[in-house]
């Protein structure tokens, strides 16, 4: 739509004649003899230009619909899938955990011999039936995770099938059966925990990249672009006319201004909302690797006492992870109730270990398996359950809040689109009045 | 009239630039794959060639006996008072060798013929038969418990040997055993010779490894910790036979109906002595007392048919007991 001057274009439909309609109107007192270039040809230019503004307002307001649109449903899509990986980082922690409390079952029961306590093996029976049922629902929520859940499920079977062994043999008082217990524990934490330990991890990085409201920013920027073009425009048009304000103008930028404004606020209000079930995650994560690493301990307790004198690299085991507990305990808020818990828990460990050094094996394997008042398996309960219920608690919170978002942001993509169409739409509107003004 | 188009292509190079820039967000839906950690290597048997066993004559003599004095007697400053002292004897033992030293699962007391000289020298020392505590250790650790001081004594079916006599002391000889071969039911293997090609498993730093080893090199050596590790592999599939003492042996096999020990005669002798710091030469002299009286009064004997009568038969005589080393 080039035409070296409008004089000469009668071909065009509708519009060609309307210069030549309010060229007097505007360009009234020009003396013949100096021309400006811009009145020298008056009647072609100025619906070119307006043209041309409308099509820069038109496009404006389109792409800040399609671009504002897609940076929303980015963000819905992001903080949909951090809600997913939270869950999975609790999923795949509790599976983690719960081998380790089938192990420090199984291997306490081992201390007592063949004949089982019926509790013990509850326990045990109820970790790994937990653990059969979240293998394969983590793998259906997190596809990238399957094939090492897959992996993680063969060494559970090798696992379940080696303490199987043990029981049976046990059960016959052959000692053999303590040779495939060992192997059951050692192989558990030598392949079934690596693999668990990285499934962690990658959940965590998941979790933690994806909580983040980074690409909703993109919105309140596109909107403030547009409304600038939109007052530029405005400017442009209010110079060639009369008029200061164009209506249609005006309600496209106040749209676009409403826009980036409300979706400021709500991205302020989303970011603070985000950052609390991020903090809310830092917890779940730190308290998940406190239970997993207190359960760590709970088994290495005992499997010093079977070692019998020659247990010091469990003891020490025990002491890593009894840091890792406090350790990652101090980065929880309202921590204490968990640390109490775990130091009553940690004097009565200190306790079976002065016994059992002190030559006293016999009381210190009684203090280890019993369950009455101040034994060992009585401390390390409360502390267990305060810290699983805390982690599905709060995991479930951050999730919920995650999940709360979602219609408001699918109602804000909506929004930006009809927003930015509108805008676009309005805008069109306001320079077509002028437009029509030369016809 | 290019000027004119410029403002559209701006638009349009904008446009693509944002698009740009919004497609790496993608990568929030392309998750990468979580990677799956190798499982950790087993440790491969140390089959490597040792030195053959150092060749001696005296590997059974000991020291001689000193008076056995009552435990309320004991001469001041020796190593048995210092046992005294602290009020319980450590001993080191294996707590998965059925019959010689195990635990019984159904009374958590870990039994054995071993476990009973530890006890007959408690009694000795103590006054108290019960007055010991038992430190489990593999095989490989009953040189390093002794060296460290972490137990007084080892009773863990231990072969006296040169080797051994270089970095502790031994009390005399308690018991003859020698190593034979443990087969699966229907393997027409009868001897050492027969399992050329054939896995075999023995206990790392033992002497049935070593024999294996220097014996058979044709055969795939296996290691284990212990032996009963090398029953879960055999039980598994992962190995054709054990070899070790025919007293281990007849431990295995009475935990399993479908392994056997061929008749054959033992490929060599096994002197069996209890353990002691090599600077501890009181300690031993004590104990091979101690010893003696057992040998003299039946005790020995009464012992061995507890533990041994079944597997292996009637009760043989004591080993006889050769002194003369020099401190």
């Amino acid at each position: 739509m080039s035409q070296p001057s409008s004089a000469t274009a009668p071909v065009r439909r509708g519009s060609a004649p309307a210069p030549v309609a309010t060229a007097p109107a505007r360009v009234a007192p020009v003396d013949l003899g100096a021309t400006p270039a811009e009145v020298a040809s008056p009647a072609g230019s100025t619906p070119a230009r307006l043209r041309r503004l409308r099509l820069i307002v038109v496009a404006s307001g389109v792409v800040l619909a399609i671009l504002g649109t897609a940076a929303m449903a980015l963000l819905t899509l992001t903080l949909r899938q951090a809600g997913n990986d939270v869950e999975q980082l609790v999923r795949v922690q509790t599976i983690e955990t719960d081998l380790l409390v089938a192990d420090a079952n199984a291997t306490n029961t081992f201390l007592v011999g063949g004949l089982e306590s019926p509790q013990r093996r509850a326990a045990y029976d109820a970790a790994l039936a937990e653990v059969a049922a979240l293998v394969p629902q983590a793998a259906r929520a997190q596809p990238a995770d399957a094939a090492a859940l897959a992996a993680l499920n063969a060494h559970v079977l090798d696992y379940t099938g080696l303490v199987e062994a043990a029981r049976a043999n046990n059960r016959q008082g052959l000692p053999v059966g303590a040779q495939y217990l060992r192997q059951a524990s050692n192989g558990l934490r030598a392949d079934a925990l690596p693999v668990a330990d990285t499934l962690v991890r990658a959940d965590t990085e998941r979790a933690t990249s994806a909580l983040s409201t980074g690409w909703g920013w993109v919105l309140p920027l596109l909107g403030l672009g547009a409304t600038a073009v939109f007052v530029v425009v405005q400017v442009r048009v209010a110079r060639q006319f009369k008029r200061r304000v164009n209506a249609g103008l005006l309600v496209g930028s106040l749209v676009l201004v409403g826009l980036s404004l409300a979706s400021l606020v709500a991205l302020v209000a989303l970011a603070v909302s985000v950052s609390a079930a991020r903090s809310d995650f830092d917890d779940v994560n730190d308290a998940g690797t406190a239970r997993v690493q207190a359960n760590l301990a709970k088994s290495s307790e005992s499997l010093t006492l079977i070692a019998r004198g020659s247990g010091q690299p469990y003891e020490d085991s025990w002491r890593a992870s009894g840091a890792q507990v406090t350790d990652r305990l101090s980065g929880i808020r309202d921590a204490s109730v968990f640390t109490g818990e775990w130091d009553t828990y940690a004097a009565v460990h200190a306790k079976i270990r002065s016994l059992d050094d002190g030559g006293s094996w016999d009381d210190a394997v009684g203090l280890a398996v019993g369950s009455g008042q101040g034994s060992s398996n009585a401390a390390f309960a409360p502390f267990d359950q305060a810290v699983a219920s805390f982690v599905s608690g709060t995991g479930a919170g951050a999730v919920a809040s995650l999940r709360g978002h979602q219609a408001g942001l699918v109602l804000g993509c909506l929004l930006t689109f009809l927003a930015g169409l509108g805008a676009a739409w309005s805008g069109s509107r306001g320079i077509a009045a002028r437009l029509r003004e030369y016809r | 009239m290019s000027a004119r188009r410029g403002a559209p292509r701006g638009l349009l190079a904008t446009a693509v630039l944002t698009l740009c820039t919004l497609l790496p967000a993608c990568a929030v839906f392309g998750t990468d794959q979580t990677t799956v950690p190798a499982p950790a290597a087993s440790p491969t048997p140390t089959a490597a060639a040792q030195a053959a066993p150092a060749r001696c004559a005296d590997a059974t003599t000991s020291y001689a006996p000193s008076d056995l004095t009552s435990s309320a007697d004991l001469p001041p400053g020796s190593t048995m008072a210092k046992i005294k002292k602290r009020g319980r004897l450590l001993a080191g033992v294996s707590a998965d060798s059925y019959l010689l030293g195990a635990r019984d699962p159904l009374s958590g007391k870990i039994q054995g013929f071993d476990i009973d000289f530890v006890r007959a020298m408690a009694k000795a020392i103590l006054g108290d038969e019960n007055r010991y505590q038992l430190v489990v250790i593999t095989a490989a650790q009953r040189i390093p418990a002794l060296q460290s001081g972490q137990v007084d004594l080892v009773a863990r079916a231990m072969t006296m040997s040169c080797d051994r006599w270089k970095q502790i002391a031994f009390s005399s000889e308690y018991y003859r055993a020698g190593q034979k071969i443990m087969v699966r039911q229907g393997s027409r293997a009868r001897t050492l010779a027969d399992l050329a090609g054939q896995r075999v498993c023995a206990p790392l730093g033992t002497s049935s490894m070593d024999n294996l080893v220097r014996l058979q090199p044709r055969a795939v050596a296996v290691g284990s910790d212990s032996h009963t590790g090398c029953l879960v592999l055999f039980q598994q599939g992962k190995v054709d036979a054990i070899t070790g003492d025919d007293t281990v042996l007849a431990g295995l096999a009475a935990q399993d109906p479908y392994a056997v020990v061929p008749k054959q005669e033992p490929f060599t002798a096994e002197p069996y002595g209890l353990g002691v710091n090599a600077k501890n030469v009181d300690l031993v002299r004590f104990v091979n007392a101690r010893l003696a009286q057992m040998r003299a009064d039946g005790e020995w004997t009464t012992i061995y048919d507890r533990w041994f009568v079944g597997p292996l038969g009637p009760a043989p005589a004591p080993p006889r007991a050769v002194y003369g080393r020099s401190a």
